[in-house]
């Protein structure tokens, strides 16, 4: 078998598994869990980086996606998010309801004076034994600084409500909810609290090598190490800080420590592309720079059917089932045409092609 | 009694308590349906659920209102919020009894959630053909033998199951077309019953697949499937989101377990679901009875509750565990077959990849709209074997990518090889061109899985779950009965996506060391007439017990090369039916 040089060092094995996970099989990975501590508020609140850890991770993640005509990782607030994924700060439910409001600080301010005991343990913000003052400033703290691990639904508010019955969008948008974050199972919080602090946190995992073993937990330790990893290296290689480097010594940098930057790969994947409540993708500069709409509902793309034509009424600026109206067919530049010209290149174990490829958006049918 | 519940981790009627008439051990497609006939009949029927609930006033007798699901990639595909956790849930694989199993975190892990499954599948629901349950006499009249295969007869037939199909179709509310242009011709006879609605919307990378399909002079069809294409049985129509394989449904368009059969269970008054509650263990009385369900509630406090009958509707893989946690250091529970956790079977899924110069947008539309059934291997109408393509493949999914977090994770993904190159302005540029996103087509085949006797579960000597519980031990091999017709049909698909105009094509890597990637999973609980062969009989009731049932996919005999879920639905009420008016 030949293989041609690669532009983009990639196997052959790695882009095939991302063709799989285009698949649309009914199937999610359950590989990466998080859960949240939800009110237990025995924690301080304080956010996990520091300042200064906070700047290497928006330099380093900056490297991954970079800035140059157009934005990348520093503009989307990549770091924000992995700030917000690291911090652990409970969503305040200061009255039990299982719901994130404003009626919680309500709860605290009529609580003042009280013992934490007396009541919704939730309301002790700080974790002092007593709910006062202090729990209403951590609260807003709490309510600002934290990001939900999972977001509320159903909608974010961007988007109108359809009326299927007539084919049109209407003028009406629902509240936005993503900010209202889903209350957690006590498993759920288990299982975050491994990912983020480590199996030593929770003993009852201690048989599960994915839960001792596997570079998808202990994230708080992980960085902390990554990140001073990071800063070691530039002093004894250059005798500067890791943010004082150029570009391409950083990059010298993030290689050797290639572990780390794997996990900081992955989560500036996630700071760019997901909802901007999650503390990334920093006005949809994610979304925009990959053509994705993100969230569609309540209005989403088929608004409604018409009896008298027998078919679908669609957003003619996004359509479901044609060409989009400016789809010019410019297809690929060369760089990705070597690319995947050679990861689809056939060869013995596999009949796969390239094809000449006679026409671009037709469909006879 | 008040609807809705106030009371935490409760739905439907709170002033219900034991000893209930049915305690059901899950809620997905197989536990709902169950209780959907038993509460119809007057019967008190209380509902154990592992996973939490996202469908806060489900139990509203005045309106559904919206669940929490919405259009966040994040909360479902990379954080999983509706799945079984492996990071306290793990399970182990292998390919054979005589290795090691090994922890992994994807061992066709399932949704955990009220609702299960139908939650966040995209509901392809198609039947299956009449073939498949008297596969066995028509392999062997064919005279196909495959050694070390386990393949048998079910202990009803299509016929039989027919009229539940269509109660299930009903339920669901399943859009298809049932005859001319779109419509299956492999698929059996409907015997005049269309589908409760017309088909959903057509996807364009779809008609672009089906155009390919097509000009090779297959089928391409509309797929059937449980999503609302109008407004019906008062939820409204899809409007093709797009968030759909993988999401829960915002807006209730999709005809999950959770908005159909189980919500109309609870508004009975006669229903009341417990989640959060992880059932431990099944405790064996005096003679062959079992008396009560243990579970770890939602504070992780033991408690018992006792029923005259109990459904194990838990997925296959899990039913099966429960059945061997529920008699540790025995043979496990209802196994004096032997049979216990044998015959598991997953769709082997060949999966096959185009790259095309438009973009196909496939973030819009529900996921799957179009596929074919030419690959599966039988004569139109699904009564035979087909002698010009002999082999048992499946049905063929025309997908997309919806989901650019998990995409573009799983191209990086194992390690950050070649940093620089891998990194930087060339992975943003490959985001910006999107060939693994904006510009794909993936045909799935779902193909027939042989059962195997030694394709089974059992419980891991040494990995526990959070609750000190054995975790499933999954021993998996595929059968060059699943490998020939890969082989075979590999390159059919790869001219279908030529002819439709994709520029690349090529294919997954099979790699036997990790578990299947389906989600369809099937057998180890297997149904049959003869007590020393099967675990259940051919209403899922325990030979072995009296009051023990199975409504999941672990009664399947055979796998079939269709879609599961409406199978199961089907199976579920027809053994339900049974316990309200044994036959």
């Amino acid at each position: 078998m030949s293989r041609a040089p690669l532009d983009l060092a990639l196997t052959r094995r790695q882009v095939l598994q991302l063709a799989a996970a285009g698949a649309l099989v009914a199937a999610v990975p359950g590989r990466r869990l998080f859960a949240q501590l939800g009110r237990a508020a025995s924690v301080p609140i304080q956010p996990f980086l520091t300042a200064a850890e906070l700047a290497i991770v928006d330099a380093a993640t900056a490297r991954i996606i970079p800035t140059d005509t157009l934005p990348g990782a520093h503009e989307a607030g990549v770091a924000d998010y992995i700030q917000g994924l690291l911090s652990n700060l409970p969503a305040l439910d200061a009255n039990c309801d299982d719901l994130h409001s404003a009626a919680d600080f309500t709860a605290i301010a009529l609580r003042q004076g009280t013992a934490a005991g007396s009541g919704c343990p939730g309301a002790d913000v700080n974790g002092d034994g007593v709910v006062d003052a202090a729990d209403l400033t951590s609260g807003v703290v709490s309510l600002f600084a934290s990001r939900p691990v999972f977001a509320g639904g159903p909608f974010s508010g961007r988007q109108p409500f359809g009326d299927f019955a007539s084919g049109h969008a209407t003028d009406t948008f629902p509240a936005p909810e993503f900010h209202n974050a889903i209350p957690l199972s006590r498993i759920q919080r288990l299982a975050w609290t491994v990912l983020l602090d480590g199996a030593s946190a929770v003993p009852a995992v201690a048989s599960n090598p994915l839960a001792t073993s596997s570079s998808d937990v202990n994230l708080r330790q992980q960085y902390r190490d990554g990140l001073a990893q990071l800063d070691q290296l530039s002093q004894s290689r250059f005798q500067k800080s890791f943010v004082q480097l150029t570009g391409a010594q950083q990059d010298q940098i993030m290689t050797q420590a290639a572990t780390f930057t794997s996990v900081l790969t992955g989560h500036t994947i996630e700071g760019l592309m997901s909802d901007p409540i999650y503390g990334g993708n920093r006005d949809r500069i994610g979304w925009q720079l990959i053509g994705f709409d993100g969230d569609s509902q309540p209005l989403g793309y088929t608004l409604g059917f018409d009896d008298a034509t027998q078919e679908y009424i669609e957003r003619a600026d996004k359509p479901n089932s044609k060409p989009n109206p400016d789809e010019d067919c410019s297809g690929f530049g060369p760089v990705m045409i070597a690319f995947l010209t050679t990861v689809s290149g056939a060869d013995e174990t596999k009949p796969n092609k390239v094809f000449d490829s006679p026409y671009c958006f037709e469909v006879a049918s | 009694m008040s609807l809705p519940s106030s009371v935490p981790n409760v739905l439907g009627n709170t002033s219900l308590d034991a000893p209930f008439d049915v305690a059901i051990i899950g809620s997905g497609a197989g536990g709902s349906a169950a209780a959907y006939v038993l509460t119809g009949a007057g019967l008190k029927v209380l509902i154990l659920e592992a996973g939490n609930n996202y469908f806060p006033g489900l139990d509203n007798p005045e309106t559904l209102p919206f669940p929490l699901f919405s259009n966040d990639e994040l909360k479902f595909g990379i954080r999983g919020m509706v799945m079984q956790n492996p990071i306290v849930e793990p399970r182990t694989f292998r390919q054979s009894s005589s290795d090691a199993a090994q922890a992994n975190p994807d061992v066709n892990v399932l949704a955990r959630n009220v609702g299960g499954t139908t939650v966040h599948a995209d509901m392809k629901y198609p039947r299956f053909n009449e073939v498949d349950f008297r596969l066995k006499t028509a392999l062997d009249a064919a005279a196909r033998t495959f050694d070390g295969t386990s393949f048998a007869d079910w202990p009803l037939t299509y016929d039989d199951l027919e009229p539940f199909y269509v109660q299930a179709e009903q339920l669901s509310g399943v859009s298809g077309i049932a005859d001319g242009a779109g419509a299956d011709p492999f698929a059996s006879d409907r015997k005049g019953v269309p589908y409760p609605l017309p088909p959903t919307h057509q996807m364009y990378v779809g008609r672009v697949l089906a155009n390919g399909a097509q000009l090779k002079g297959y089928h391409p069809i509309r797929f059937p499937g449980a999503t609302n294409s109008r407004p019906y049985d008062g939820r409204p129509a899809c409007v093709n989101c797009g968030f759909c394989s993988g999401f829960g449904c915002p807006n209730n368009s999709k005809g999950s377990a959770a908005v159909t059969s189980l919500r109309k269970a609870l508004l009975t008054g006669n229903c009341q679901v417990r989640f959060n509650c992880h059932v431990s263990r099944l405790v064996r009385g005096a003679g062959n009875h079992v008396t009560a369900a243990e579970y770890f509630d939602a504070d992780g406090n033991l408690q018992s509750v006792s029923a005259d009958r109990f459904v194990l509707a838990a997925s296959a893989i899990e039913s099966a565990r429960l059945c061997f946690l529920s008699d540790l250091g025995g043979p496990g529970l209802g196994n004096s077959s032997d049979q216990l956790g044998r015959h598991m079977m997953f769709h082997f899924q060949t999966t096959a990849v185009g790259i095309f110069k438009q973009r196909l947008h496939g973030e819009r539309g529900n996921s799957v709209s179009n596929g074919m059934s030419d690959f599966r291997g039988v004569t139109e109408g699904g009564t035979g074997l087909r002698t010009d393509f002999p082999y048992l493949g499946g049905i063929i999914e025309f997908g997309t990518s919806s989901e650019p977090m998990r995409s573009t994770k799983s191209f990086l993904r194992p390690d950050a090889l070649a940093f620089a190159k891998l990194v930087g302005l060339s992975l943003k540029q490959l985001l910006i061109e999107g060939p693994f996103s904006a510009h794909i087509a993936v045909m799935t085949m779902q193909a027939e899985d042989a059962p195997q006797p030694t394709n089974r579960v059992d419980l891991d000597p040494t990995v526990t779950d959070v609750f000190g519980l054995p975790v499933p031990r999954l021993t998996y091999l595929n059968h060059r009965f699943e490998l020939d017709a890969k082989a075979f049909y590999q390159p059919k698909m790869l001219d279908v996506l030529e002819a439709a105009g994709a520029q690349f094509g090529f294919f997954q890597p099979y790699d036997p060391a990790t578990p299947a990637d389906s989600r369809h999973v099937m057998g180890g609980l297997r149904m049959g007439a003869n007590s020393t062969t099967s675990v259940c009989d051919a209403f899922g009731k325990f030979h072995d017990l009296d009051n023990l049932y199975c409504t999941d996919g672990g009664v399947f005999v055979t796998a079939s090369g269709y879609n599961p879920t409406l199978t199961i639905i089907a199976l579920a009420l027809r053994a339900a039916q049974n316990i309200v008016q044994p036959t």
